[in-house]
């Protein structure tokens, strides 16, 4: 059993975090579709998934003919009132029929992809693995892009921005392996895409797509701060001021980071795997502190030098 | 901030300045620069990018507009560029991403999905960059008329927009730089129509100008009546400048004729002035173009 998914990360288009209701209101897509809302420990929330349909081929390494025929499931997720990600997932079920079905048969099994020709799971794995899309292939991507997009669109939002940040893709390959320990391995390919490969028993596949989504996001908290910090660099390096960038970073962000938070505790050991190898935690509270000390002795001198 | 360049005439400077300013504002902020010329997509020769030198084989801008492609192409100009001196130029530079055209891009129609695809790119990836800069291309184009169309969407209010507007220092010049802000169908009348509020999309326009000839004080070769005449006809130009208002409180900036520019379409840095090839004054009027376009205070009421 594999799932394949896309998750899109990027800063919400609001100058302030948007309450618990705003984000609830933000992320009903449809008049009548219900959200769904954790508040504890911190507060997320997520749209209902929509369903887009596909019929092509799967990337694949080396590339081999396939032809998947289904539909993908995507759902929008807001984190903080501040951070928006689409998440695009398909289960890819191999078959043997050639001819495509009536799309009522794949409409009412949301979120599967019905794959033929010679192609193999592995070689489709690998396919989904590489830093760059296949073109002509099933575009996870792109699906979750135009979620984002939407979302970004809504007019709950003020579109004004404290902070430029970059967007971040994970594209990942969740595979179900009988009695497996859990096991994850994040590649991170580019400045902006990185690749995910979890292993876990059967049981826990679905898990897998929520501790893909809370991945993403600490690895976009993450790579965020350090552009925050490299802008701030860049702006001490020719005497320009660094202290808007540092705070903006410091109350947007910080808070947010919470690794495991809302993933089902039985996959939480992938968590424990990654802050042991690259790390995840010790790095981000050592850029959080280099943070607050620029502030605090940026504060200090501003102080000093008013009552001279 | 977007930064919109237009210009009335082709060749005049407008994708060469643009790139140089793109470049000397990416040593401290993220920049993206943007080929809206649809017709012949050239940004990618002046940052010596040899993959993209007149536009990518697909997945570029035009793609994005008439394809529906989620994702157009984004090249690194640092790691792309063929040019040594740029790429290790300035450790701590920001990004400067390079959004190609396509080779066999032909214009195309405007439409409202387009309006709005257009405003979507815009406004992601104002909240990604500091500066993106939108090369919209010669004359009346629908670059031109998307760009006024999707900056007048409500959503977009709130981003800082600023209009430049190229042209070179001779009569015909002007007069035409006049006439695409002040003329029929020009600026001011096509986003007045697309929504803008007609006052303020005039404070947001500003004009370069672009290759002016250097007078006597630079140039000693001249002879004596050349140089009378120049100086008496650049005083007459100054005149219909300010009379077409495109007087100096208008001006951003202005760059000098460089050489080096008349032969080949590139960015200037440092190590070329270092080497006695290009201009010291080149640098200087790309180095407060750049400045003056994220000056606050350059915007505020012309
Ligand atoms: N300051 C300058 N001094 C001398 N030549 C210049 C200067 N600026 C630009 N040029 C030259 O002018 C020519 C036209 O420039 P460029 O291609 O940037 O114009 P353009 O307005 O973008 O043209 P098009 O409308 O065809 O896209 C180029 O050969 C360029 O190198
Ligand atoms: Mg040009």
């Amino acid at each position: 059993m594999v799932i394949i998914g896309e998750v899109r990360t990027s800063l919400l288009h609001t100058s302030l975090p948007l309450p618990g209701a705003a984000a609830a209101d933000l992320l009903a897509l449809r008049p009548g579709t219900q959200v769904r809302a954790t508040s504890r420990p911190i507060n997320r929330t997520l749209s209902p998934d929509t369903v887009t349909g596909v019929d092509c081929s799967l990337p694949s390494e080396p590339r081999t003919r396939s032809r998947g025929i289904g539909t993908v499931v995507t759902r929008a997720i807001v984190v903080g009132g501040m951070v928006a990600q689409a998440s695009s997932r398909a289960e890819l079920e191999w078959t043997d029929y050639r001819e495509r079905k009536p799309w009522k048969y794949y409409s009412r099994r949301p979120g599967v992809i019905e794959v033929s020709g010679p192609v193999t799971t592995d070689q489709v794995l690998a396919g989904f693995q590489m830093p760059s899309r296949q073109p002509e292939t099933l575009d996870l991507g792109s699906i979750s892009q135009r979620m984002i997009n939407h979302v970004q669109d809504r007019p709950q939002l003020d579109n004004l921005t404290a902070l430029r940040t970059r967007p971040t893709s994970m594209r990942w390959t969740a595979v179900g392996v009988e009695d497996a320990v859990p096991a994850v391995r994040l590649h991170i390919e580019d400045a902006t895409m990185r690749t995910v490969r979890v292993t876990v028993p059967p049981h826990l596949l679905e898990e897998a797509v929520g501790f893909c989504e809370d991945l993403a996001l600490h690895d976009w908290l993450y790579t965020t701060l350090g552009h925050v910090i490299a802008q701030a660099e860049r702006d001490m390096a020719r005497d320009a001021d660094p202290m808007k960038g540092l705070r903006a970073g410091l109350s947007l962000l910080v808070r947010l980071w919470m690794p495991g938070a809302h993933v089902s505790p039985e996959l939480r050991p992938l968590w424990q795997g990654l802050e042991a190898v690259p790390g995840f935690s010790e790095p981000w509270q050592r850029q959080v502190d280099w943070i607050r000390d620029q502030v605090f002795m940026r504060s200090l001198a501003a102080v000093e030098e008013l009552h001279h | 901030m977007l930064v919109f360049a237009a210009s009335d005439k082709g060749g005049t400077g407008r994708s060469v300045t643009s790139c140089n300013v793109a470049f000397h504002l990416a040593q401290r902020h993220d920049v993206a620069y943007l080929d809206f010329d649809f017709g012949s997509p050239t940004a990618g020769a002046i940052f010596d990018i040899t993959r993209a030198e007149r536009g990518i084989e697909q997945e570029g801008m035009h793609s994005y507009f008439t394809d529906g492609l989620a994702d157009p192409r984004r090249l690194d100009v640092w790691t792309s560029t063929s040019r040594p001196d740029l790429r290790g130029a300035n450790i701590r530079a920001g990004r400067l991403t390079f959004f190609p055209g396509e080779i066999g891009g032909a214009e195309f129609g405007m439409t409202d999905e387009r309006v709005d695809r257009c405003a979507e790119l815009l406004t992601q990836l104002d909240h990604e960059y500091e500066v993106v800069l939108v090369d919209l291309s010669a004359g009346r184009s629908t670059a031109l008329h998307m760009a006024l169309a999707a900056t007048a969407l409500s959503k977009m209010r709130s981003v800082t927009c600023r209009w430049l507007v190229f042209h070179r220092w001779t009569r015909q010049h002007i007069v035409a730089a006049h006439g695409l802000v002040y003329g029929k169908h020009g600026i001011l009348e096509v986003g007045k129509i697309s929504g803008h509020d007609q006052k303020d999309l005039q404070e947001d326009i500003r004009f370069v100008r672009v290759a002016v000839p250097l007078l006597k004080e630079h140039n000693p070769a001249q002879s004596a009546p050349q140089a009378t005449w120049l100086l008496a006809y650049d005083d007459e130009l100054r005149k219909l400048a300010v009379d077409r208002r495109l007087g100096q409180s208008r001006v951003l900036g202005t760059t000098p004729v460089e050489p080096i520019l008349q032969y080949r379409e590139q960015l200037i840095t440092e190590s070329d002035v270092a080497a006695k090839i290009a201009n010291a004054t080149t640098i200087k009027g790309f180095r407060s173009l750049a400045d003056r376009l994220v000056d606050d205070e350059v915007w505020e009421g012309a």
